[in-house]
């Protein structure tokens, strides 16, 4: 790294030396403000301080424009002037790197070069200073990311690894989920996966991904160019602007965005990359702000409502990839859309909504696809599961920082219950329950004809809980010893569907929880106890337990015992079923049953040798939606088209050039 | 005894291969060049010899697939409702008159066709129909029915014609393992085990597990006498019976109430729909709507006097249950609503035990 700042310092986290948690707000007028300004936050000083030979500068941008000026993006002259200023500051080499996103599955020309070149770059500055543009999904490296990281597993671009000062270089504009977009989203574009929605915002909480991101590759210097706004509700997808004449520089990326959030005249923490990664990267108290912070005038401010909605539409895999091309504003000679169903459906929105000044014939659209999506994800949790995209996710937490006491702990903790749970009543078949201090304390024991040396060759013990019903994603750290072994500890994160399953349509979301776990193996026992001590979404306080595999004879006996509460979805709330005791009794084994019944039927199919996971997996092709319906509507027609034929009257005689009509004779 | 055998991929077929294999007949599967094949090693036939033939190709493939044999069995058509009638009549009818000339051609002594029990039609008050009872009239039935009532006819003039012993089996529906697509027998149980209604239909049905079904065709290639026709069937139930012990055994309970012909036509009808929009094949069609409340109920008396004696109802529905659970015909989300019961579970792991 040259001697260049180390990852938490770009983020004022915990590190050594002083922080350098100061951001400068600059008004621009003047261009030589600029330079001023990054010169205030620290720019050159950055440079100065890494090894002469080692001063090659990797500048990030989004390349998110759809038309030749589109103020979603930087224009290309003004990123070269960026770089003169690098090299002023005494970069020895600069690239311009970014990287293809979603679009590219569904618009022409969105691969980065080309992108560049209808974007006016021209790999040398009016200060002729040469500088290359790369793809950072052309060469990749695999291991950066650690177990545990939300990204372990994916690939990580080599250049950007390589620079040896990497710049976020973003440009400021609004944005309808987070109320605005600066440096935490233009992060996204270091990421090679060029399916961006769907990998890093959808699969994985891009918080999370970010997070990651500054953990493991973290940017050394930031800049907003605030020079103009894209605005309007729809952010990067209009391209309407307002004149700004601000940049943001910081060598906190985070910080930077704060500031951004407050120049628009936000709360910055709306914004849920704001919020997640500044959980994961505490800023310091102490700030330093240089500037002024006062809000611009005539920026949009987007109803909750309307917030809400763009938060369903865009987390929906089925209602945001089918919308978004027939949402985005878009030069169709430089940005043609490669799907006829998505040209046709733009071209009838835009007669829409062209004239629509107010814009309320968008803004009811865009509130119908959020509600589509909501009603789509609920059917999805009911119906459908294997649509749903399967989550990735991080541990959550330092599994190093809890104490070894606390897994001994753990062990005994539950083992304590057995006695208290044997003694409840049989609910149902196999399942007792009660309740101490408002938790669930339950057992659920059933004998299987499987025979047990079968049954834990197919079912991992260590696993067991992902091979739980309506498991939709999750992460196993190990901590220590074997998870093979007799004796071993873990950490797990799983996301569950909510339980029961027709809380979605409450809005309940799904249970995610973070647990230390202790396996043990013993001749004719397989155990995994498992205890929660943390969850990201609040949707439990309590869910621990203990699962027994037990030799039996010829066959398996499977024993769960834990104590469970889970946070009801607020409908749920308005009643306190515990008034009536029979409901309550009735709700309770109907939920318990059902996700037992389930779960070992899951144990079961494991033992045939079939794939348990619901949800569409990283690995799994999938149909764009609007393409699966192009192959629907192929063959309807395929099928109507002899009907259509017969209905169809026949073609009328033509009279020849001499004026006479060719009649076929009756039969 | 030398044997070749058409359809050796389909249901009956490679039951068929896997009986005649285990009598320790000469056996060649006779299969489409774009058969799968690698599936014969479920059935332990990986090692029987294969001939290459369409019944519907070059004449001269098929004669020279059964050079040598002594007995075809033909049991390759196509098993659908709701389908192409035209492809269907095609296959069975064209299909079995190549047969016959390939066979007769190639010095063959003996074919065995195989039919259908509804060649005999279906009775509406519940009686128990024999093999005496004469090929049913065509009139409103489906294109299967009548495709295989045409076979039959077609077959027992031209066998006459060409000098051929002709033994006609007529399998009830079949149920069982199978290496090729589900076809409608099986699939009557995976739609009771998906639906979520869990609802049954007057009427009945008689059921029989394949692989006897492909022990008799041996049997029958042997012993059977010339140009009869042989009942091949199991037990007559209800649907109703059928369904409760699907329940049962699939762990997912009822049937909770009984529908009648004509929700059970706009389920059909919805399903097609489905199924034309989502791309995948639809389990049920109008056709089989329209064959609810008939009693396809049936006495196998003939084939019994020969020695045969089928596995009970429930045995099969064991049997192709383990066979089906493990199967990607059974979406996975209808599996993880299964609690297989335990005779299911004991059945499997003693034939893997053995």
């Amino acid at each position: 790294m040259g001697g260049l700042a180390e990852a938490d310092d770009t983020v004022g986290g915990p590190h050594e030396g002083p922080p350098d948690v100061s951001v400068v707000i600059a008004d621009v007028a003047e261009p030589r403000n600029i330079a001023a300004a990054l010169d205030q936050a620290g720019l050159s000083g950055l440079i100065a301080a890494a090894d002469v030979d080692r001063r090659s500068v990797v500048v990030l941008v989004d390349m998110a424009g759809f038309s030749a000026g589109d103020p979603a993006q930087l224009e290309a002259a003004a990123v070269e002037q960026f770089v003169d200023l690098l090299f002023e500051a005494g970069a020895a080499s600069v690239v311009v790197a970014s990287s293809a996103d979603s679009s590219s599955l569904w618009a022409g020309n969105r691969d980065v070069y080309a992108r560049a070149e209808l974007a006016g770059y021209r790999y040398v500055t009016d200060g002729d200073n040469p500088y290359d543009i790369i793809d950072l999904g052309d060469e990749t490296r695999a291991g950066v990311f650690p177990e545990g990281s939300v990204l372990f597993g994916t690939p990580a671009s080599q250049a950007w690894l390589d620079g040896d000062l990497r710049i976020v270089l973003a440009a400021l504009r609004c944005d309808p989920a987070d109320g605005f977009s600066g440096g935490l989203r233009t992060l996204l574009s270091a990421l090679p996966l060029a399916d961006k929605t769907l990998e890093y915002c959808q699969r994985r909480d891009a918080g999370e991904v970010i997070s990651a991101v500054l953990s493991a590759m973290p940017p050394h210097f930031t800049i907003l160019d605030g020079r103009r706004i894209a605005r309007g509700l729809d952010g990067d997808q209009s391209h309407s602007e307002m004149d700004a004449g601000v940049v943001i520089a910081s060598r906190s990326i985070l910080l930077a965005d704060i500031a951004a959030g407050l120049k628009l005249g936000l709360d910055p923490y709306t914004s849920n990359l704001v919020r997640r990664v500044s959980q994961a990267h505490p800023l310091p108290a102490a700030q330093r702000f240089f500037g002024d912070l006062s809000a611009l005038e005539g920026v949009p401010v987007a109803a909750p409502i309307q917030v809400r909605a763009a938060r369903a539409r865009q987390a929906s895999r089925t209602i945001g990839d089918l919308i978004e091309p027939w949402r985005q504003e878009h030069d169709p000679v430089l940005f043609p859309l490669k799907r006829p169903l998505d040209a046709r459906a733009h071209a009838a929105i835009t007669g829409l909504v062209g004239d629509d000044v107010a814009g309320g014939w968008k803004l009811a659209l865009d509130l119908m696809a959020g509600a589509a999506a909501d009603v789509v994800r609920s059917w999805q949790f009911l119906f459908d599961k294997n649509t749903l995209v399967r989550r990735a996710v991080s541990l959550g937490f330092d599994p190093g920082a809890v104490p070894a006491s606390a897994y001994d702990d753990m062990v005994e903790e539950l083992d304590s219950l057995v006695p208290i749970v044997s003694s409840a009543p049989e609910r149902a078949d196999g399942l007792r329950w009660r309740k101490i201090n408002g938790e669930i304390v339950f057992s659920y024991i059933r004998d299987l004809a499987i025979p047990f040396d079968r049954f834990v060759a197919a079912v991992d013990v260590s696993r067991a809980i992902q091979f739980m019903s309506d498991y939709i994603g999750g992460v196993i750290v190990p901590v220590e010893g074997d998870p093979a072994g007799p004796l071993a500890r873990q950490a797990e994160r799983n996301l569950y569907l909510p339980q029961p399953n027709y809380l979605v349509l409450y809005g309940g979301q799904p249970i995610d929880v973070s647990k230390i776990e202790v396996v043990r193996r013993l001749e004719g026992s397989h155990q995994l106890y498992w205890k929660t001590i943390l969850s990201a979404n609040d949707s439990a306080t309590a869910d621990d337990g203990v699962i027994t595999f037990q030799r039996t004879g010829a066959g398996t006996r499977v024993s769960i015992v834990g104590k469970q509460a889970f946070t009801l979805p607020p409908f749920w709330k308005l009643f306190d079923i515990s008034l009536v005791p029979d409901l309550e009794i009735n709700l309770t084994n109907h939920a318990y049953t059902t996700f037992f019944g389930r779960t070992l039927a899951n144990f079961e199919a494991l033992v045939e040798g079939r794939d348990v996971a619901i949800g569409v997996g990283p690995d799994t092709p999938v149909l764009a939606p609007a393409t699966s319906i192009e192959h629907a509507v192929r063959r309807v027609v395929d099928v109507a088209e002899p009907w259509l034929t017969a209905l169809r009257p026949p073609p009328r005689a033509q009279a020849d050039e001499r004026g006479f009509v060719h009649v076929a004779p009756e039969e | 005894m030398r044997i070749a055998v058409t359809g050796a991929t389909g249901l009956i077929g490679a039951h068929v291969v896997r009986a005649a294999v285990a009598a320790g007949d000469d056996t060649t599967a006779v299969v489409r060049s774009y058969s799968r094949r690698d599936s014969f090693d479920s059935f332990d036939i990986a090692k029987t010899p294969i001939a290459v033939a369409d019944v519907l190709g070059p004449m001269a493939l098929l004669t020279n697939a059964f050079s040598g044999a002594e007995v075809v069995i033909h049991t390759a058509a196509t098993f659908a409702f709701g389908g192409d009638a035209e492809a269907l009549h095609r296959v069975a009818v064209q299909g079995t008159e190549n047969v016959l000339r390939a066979a007769a051609a190639a010095g063959v002594r003996r074919v065995v066709v195989t039919s259908s029990a509804v060649v005999f039609g279906y009775s509406s008050a519940g009686e128990v129909i024999d093999d005496d009872r004469g090929l049913a009239d065509t009139a409103g039935q489906p294109a299967y029915v009548i495709a295989k009532i045409e076979q039959d006819r077609l077959a027992l003039d031209l066998a006459d014609r060409l000098g051929l012993e002709l033994v006609l089996p007529c399998p009830t529906m079949s149920i069982g393992q199978t290496v090729s697509e589900l076809g409608p027998s099986n699939a009557l149980i995976v739609t009771y085990l998906t639906d979520p209604t869990r609802s049954t239909y007057p009427g009945g049905c008689n059921l029989v597990a394949a692989a006897d079904v492909g022990e008799a065709h041996v049997m029958l290639a042997k012993a059977g006498a010339a140009g009869a026709h042989y009942l091949l069937g199991s037990e007559n139930l209800l649907w109703s019976q059928i369904h409760a012990l699907i329940g049962v055994l699939g762990g997912v309970g009822g049937p909770h109430w009984e529908i009648g012909a004509n929700v059970a036509k706009l389920a059909a009808r919805s399903q097609t729909i489905i199924g034309l929009l989502s791309g995948r094949a639809s389990l049920s069609s109008v056709e089989q709507a329209n064959m609810m409340g008939r009693y396809y109920w049936y006495d196998h008396g003939r084939a019994a006097a020969l020695g045969y004696r089928p596995r009970s109802v429930v045995t099969a529905l064991i049997e192709a249950i383990s066979w089906l659970a493990a199967s990607p015909h059974i979406p996975r989300e209808a599996r993880t609503n299964m609690h297989l019961a335990e005779a299911v579970h004991r059945f499997r792991y003693d034939e893997l035990t053995q």
